[in-house]
C-alpha cells in the first residue's frame, strides 16, 4: 500500500490539511454564531468587529474549499455530477448559512425563486459559487440584496443583486475563466470570479456551456452578478 | 428590516423533529458536541454520539435511529463507508431512515461508490444549524416520497416498485427524474428492457445524461450486442470522464471480446481517480493476473486486501488472487504464507477452506512437491465433500485442474462434470474446460465429458417437461427442485422448475413458499442470461398470481 515513489501525492496533503482547516473553522464559525446569538445586541461595538471576523473566517473557509476543487478540477479528479436539483431548496440552504450575517450587517437578503423550480446543475459547485457571491454582495451591499432564479429561453438564470456601487466598468461583460493576477489595490485574487467561471463552464448541454456576467443596474440598481446555465 | 426574506415559500409538510432518534458519528468530540447543540436547537430529544465504527455499529444493531450524520473521515479502524456497508448489509437501517455523510471535501470515492452502499445524501463542512436544519428537513421529505418504493423493492416486489416509480413521477416535478432513473434500473433487474429503453431515450432527448447513455449502453451488453455497448460505453467516458461507472462497464465488455489490454487499461484509468474501490481494484488484479503482469496483479490484490481490512466487504479471492500472483512470480513462500492469512481471516468459511487447500495444492505441484501437493488436494476434497460439491464455478474449476495434473482422474472428472452440467450453456466456461483437457493434452476426453454432461442435464430437462406435460406436476416439480438445487447456476434448469411452479399453482391453487421460490427462480435467471426472455416473462407471471 505504501507508496515510495519519492514525491508525496501533493492532492493528497492539500486535502489532508484542507479536512483538519475546516473542522477548526467550523468550530470558531459555530463558536462566534453562538456568541453573538448569546449577546443578542448586534449593535455593540465588540459584536460589530466579531461579525467582521466571522465574515472573514467564512472568506477562509469558501476560499479554501474553491482552492481544493480547483486544483481536483485541474487534474480531474473532481466528481462532477450534474443532476436535477430544486433550485428553491439549494438557496433555502444557503440562505441560511449567511442569515446571521444579514441580520448582523442590517441587510435585507431576498430570495426570489419559484418553489418548484429545478434545473441540471453541479449542486456542491453552485451551491459554493453563490455563497461566494453573496459573501461579495455582503461586502458592497447598502441595505438590500436580492437572490433570484429565473427559467430563460431554455437556460436557467441566476442572479445575485445588490444596492451597492456596482462594479467598475472594466469587469462588466462575460467572465472568461482565465483571470488577470492579483489586484494588490482591492486584495482581489480573482480566486472568486474564476471559481464561478470554472462552475459554469462545467455545465454543458447540447453543445452549449454555462457562463458567467457581471452587470451593473438590476432589482436594486447596483452590482448584479449572473450564473447562465444551460 | 433586517434577515432573509422568500418571495414565495414552499408548500409541503414540516418536519417535526421532536420524536427524531439521531445518532452522530464522529472522531472529532469537538465536532459531535457542535452538531449536538445544532440538533438540540431546533427540537430533537433524543441524540445519541459515537466516536468510532464499532461503538457506532453496536448502537446501530440495538436502537433504530431516523437519522445518522456519520462524518466519512474517522481516522484509523472503520471509515465511515465501511460502517455503512456493515449497518445495511447487517439489516440495522430501516427504510425510512437518512444516513448522511458529513465531509470536508466530495470525493470520486464517496460519489461514484456502488449504488446500493451510497448514502442518502452528503453534507459538505461546515455548516450551520440553519442550514442543516434545512437539508435535515429536505432529506426526510424526500424519503417519505420514495418510502413506499423502498419497501416495495425490500420486499421484492419489484413490479410494484416500478408501478409506485411511475406514478409518483407524474405529479413530483422535483423528484420526477430520480423516479424515472429508478424506475429504469429496477427495470432492467427484471429483464423489462424496452421499457428501460424508453426511459433513457426520453431523458437523452432533453439533455446527454452519462446514465441514461450508459443504460442504453447496458442494455446492449444484456442483449450480448458487445460491439454495440462498446461503442456506448465509450462515448459516455468522452463526454462525462469522472462518470466512473462506464469505466467499470467499458472493461467488462472489453473482457468479453477478449481485449484483456484495454480492459486492464481502462480500469486502471478508473482507480486513478477513485483508488478506493474494492470492486474495481480487484478486477484489476484478476485482469492482470490472466495477462500474467504479475506486478500489477499483486499491487491490486494486495491494495484490495488492505481496502477490505475494516470492510464487510472483504473478498477472499483477493488472498487467493494475490497467492496465485506471488507464485506466477517464482515466490511461493510468500504465496502459501497469503494463503495461510485468507484462512485467518476468513475462519468457518468453508469454501475458502477449499479454494485455499486448492491453491496451495497447485503451488506445491508446481514446485514438484507432489507429496504435499496430494495432501493438500485430500483436504480440499473432504471439504469439498462436506459442501455437498455445491462449489463456485471458479473454485472447482481449479480443483478440477489440480486433481488432473496429479493425475487423480477418476475424481477430476467427477468435479468438472459438475461444473459442466452446472454450466451447460455457458460458452465461457465450457471454453475453460476445454482449454485445461487441452494442455493437459486430453482434448478428446474432455470433448467427451462435455458432450455426456451436457447430455444429462438435456434428460433431466426433457423428463421433468415429459412429467409435467403427463400432469405429473409434482413428480415433475420434486426432480427439477433437486437439480436446481444441484445445478444453481444453470438458467435452463431453473427456468423450467420456475415454469412447473407456475404450472402447478395454477392447477392447485398458490401457495407462499411456491411463489417465493419461484420468483427466486426467475430472478436468478434474468442475472445469470440477461438476454433470455422467458425469465421476465415467468416473473411476470408469478407476479400477477400474487
Amino acid at each position: 500500500m505504501a507508496d515510495n515513489k519519492g514525491s508525496p501525492d501533493f492532492s493528497a496533503v492539500l486535502a489532508s490539511s484542507v479536512h483538519d482547516m475546516k473542522n477548526s473553522i467550523a468550530l470558531l464559525m459555530q463558536s462566534m454564531e453562538e456568541l453573538l446569538k448569546e449577546i443578542g445586541q448586534p449593535e455593540l461595538p465588540a459584536c460589530r468587529k466579531m461579525t467582521q471576523m466571522l465574515y472573514e473566517t467564512r472568506r477562509v473557509s469558501g476560499n479554501l474549499m474553491q482552492l481544493l476543487t480547483l486544483y481536483k478540477m485541474g487534474r480531474r479528479l473532481y466528481p462532477v455530477e450534474i443532476v436535477p436539483c430544486c433550485i428553491y431548496d439549494l438557496f433555502s440552504e444557503t440562505a441560511m448559512q449567511v442569515e446571521a450575517q444579514a441580520m448582523l450587517k442590517d441587510v435585507e437578503l431576498h430570495v426570489d425563486c419559484s418553489p418548484d423550480l429545478t434545473w441540471f446543475v453541479e449542486k456542491d459547485l453552485i451551491g459554493s459559487a453563490v455563497n461566494n457571491a453573496l459573501n461579495n454582495a455582503f461586502r458592497y451591499a447598502g441595505q438590500k440584496i436580492m437572490l433570484r432564479a429565473v427559467k430563460d429561453e431554455g437556460v436557467l438564470v441566476i442572479s445575485i443583486e445588490d444596492d451597492g456601487p456596482g462594479y467598475p466598468e472594466t469587469l462588466v461583460g462575460e467572465v472568461k475563466e482565465v483571470a488577470s493576477g492579483v489586484n494588490f489595490h482591492t486584495g482581489s485574487t480573482g480566486l472568486g470570479l474564476r471559481f464561478a467561471a470554472m462552475v459554469a463552464n462545467v455545465h454543458q448541454n447540447k453543445g452549449r456551456c454555462g457562463t458567467v456576467r457581471l452587470e451593473n443596474g438590476g432589482a436594486f440598481g447596483g452590482g448584479c452578478f449572473r450564473i447562465i446555465l444551460p | 428590516m433586517a434577515g432573509v426574506f422568500f418571495n414565495s415559500s414552499a408548500v409541503g409538510d414540516h418536519v417535526d423533529f421532536r420524536d427524531k432518534k439521531v445518532i452522530i458519528i464522529d472522531d472529532f468530540q469537538g465536532i459531535r458536541t457542535m452538531l449536538r447543540e445544532m440538533l438540540k436547537a431546533f427540537g430533537v430529544l433524543d441524540i445519541d454520539t459515537a466516536s468510532d465504527g464499532i461503538q457506532a455499529l453496536n448502537l446501530l444493531g440495538r436502537k433504530r435511529y431516523d437519522i445518522v450524520l456519520c462524518d466519512y473521515n474517522l481516522g484509523d479502524g472503520k471509515s465511515g463507508q465501511n460502517i455503512l456497508e456493515e449497518a445495511k448489509i447487517k439489516g440495522y437501517i430501516p427504510t425510512d431512515a437518512a444516513w448522511i455523510m458529513i465531509t470536508a471535501e466530495k470525493t470520486m470515492d464517496m460519489v461514484m461508490g456502488a449504488a446500493e452502499y451510497q448514502p442518502d445524501d452528503y453534507i459538505i463542512k461546515p455548516i450551520n444549524e440553519g442550514a442543516l436544519r434545512t437539508r435535515l428537513e429536505k432529506i426526510i421529505l424526500r424519503k417519505a416520497v420514495f418510502r413506499e418504493i423502498d419497501k416495495a423493492i425490500r420486499n421484492k416486489e419489484y413490479e410494484q416498485a416500478i408501478a409506485l416509480c411511475e406514478s409518483k413521477a407524474k405529479d413530483d416535478e422535483v423528484n420526477a427524474y430520480d423516479l424515472l432513473r429508478l424506475k429504469s434500473q429496477l427495470c432492467l433487474q427484471v429483464g423489462k428492457l424496452d421499457e428501460a429503453r424508453d426511459i433513457f431515450t426520453r431523458a437523452l432527448e432533453e439533455r446527454s445524461l452519462p446514465w441514461a447513455k450508459a443504460g442504453l449502453g447496458r442494455i446492449h451488453f444484456m442483449n450480448k450486442e458487445y460491439l454495440e455497448a462498446r461503442h456506448f460505453f465509450e462515448e459516455v467516458i468522452e463526454e462525462s470522464r469522472t462518470y466512473l461507472e462506464a469505466y467499470d462497464l467499458l472493461a467488462q465488455t472489453h473482457e468479453i471480446l477478449g481485449d484483456l489490454d484495454r480492459a486492464q487499461e481502462i480500469l486502471v484509468r478508473a482507480s486513478e481517480m477513485s483508488p478506493n474501490v474494492l470492486q474495481r481494484q480487484k478486477g484489476i488484479g484478476e485482469i492482470a493476473l490472466k495477462r500474467k503482469d504479475v506486478s500489477v496483479a499483486r499491487e491490486a490484490f494486495q491494495q484490495t486486501i488492505a481496502l477490505g481490512k475494516y470492510s464487510v466487504l472483504k473478498a477472499s479471492s483477493a488472498y487467493i488472487g494475490l497467492a496465485k500472483a506471488h507464485a506466477e512470480a517464482g515466490q511461493s513462500g510468500e504465496a502459501m504464507k497469503v494463503l495461510e492469512e485468507a484462512r485467518g481471516e476468513f475462519k468457518g468459511n468453508a469454501e475458502v477452506e477449499l479454494h485455499a487447500a486448492v491453491t496451495a495444492g497447485d503451488i506445491l505441484n508446481r514446485t514438484g512437491d507432489k507429496e504435499k501437493a496430494r495432501q493438500s488436494i485430500e483436504e480440499a476434497m473432504k471439504v469439498m465433500e462436506r459442501l455437498g460439491g455445491k462449489v463456485a464455478t471458479p473454485v472447482a474449476l481449479d480443483a478440477a485442474r489440480v486433481l488432473l495434473d496429479l493425475g487423480d482422474r477418476d475424481r477430476a472428472s467427477t468435479v468438472f462434470s459438475q461444473v459442466i452440467k452446472n454450466n451447460s450453456d455457458n460458452e465461457d466456461v465450457i471454453a475453460q474446460v476445454k482449454d485445461i483437457f487441452i494442455e493437459a493434452d486430453m482434448q478428446e476426453e474432455g470433448q467427451k465429458l462435455i458432450e455426456s454432461s451436457r447430455k444429462e442435464v438435456v434428460e433431466i430437462n426433457n423428463k421433468g417437461v415429459m412429467l409435467a406435460k403427463d400432469g405429473k406436476l409434482e413428480d415433475a416439480l420434486e426432480l427439477l427442485r433437486q437439480a436446481a438445487s444441484k445445478l444453481p447456476d444453470n438458467p435452463r434448469i431453473l427456468l423450467n422448475y420456475c415454469q412447473v411452479i407456475a404450472l402447478y399453482m395454477q392447477k392447485h391453487g398458490k401457495s407462499s413458499r411456491l411463489l417465493h421460490e419461484g420468483r427466486e427462480m426467475a430472478e436468478k435467471v434474468i442475472k445469470l442470461d440477461p438476454s433470455e426472455k422467458r425469465g421476465p416473462m415467468l416473473l411476470a407471471t408469478l407476479s400477477r398470481m400474487k
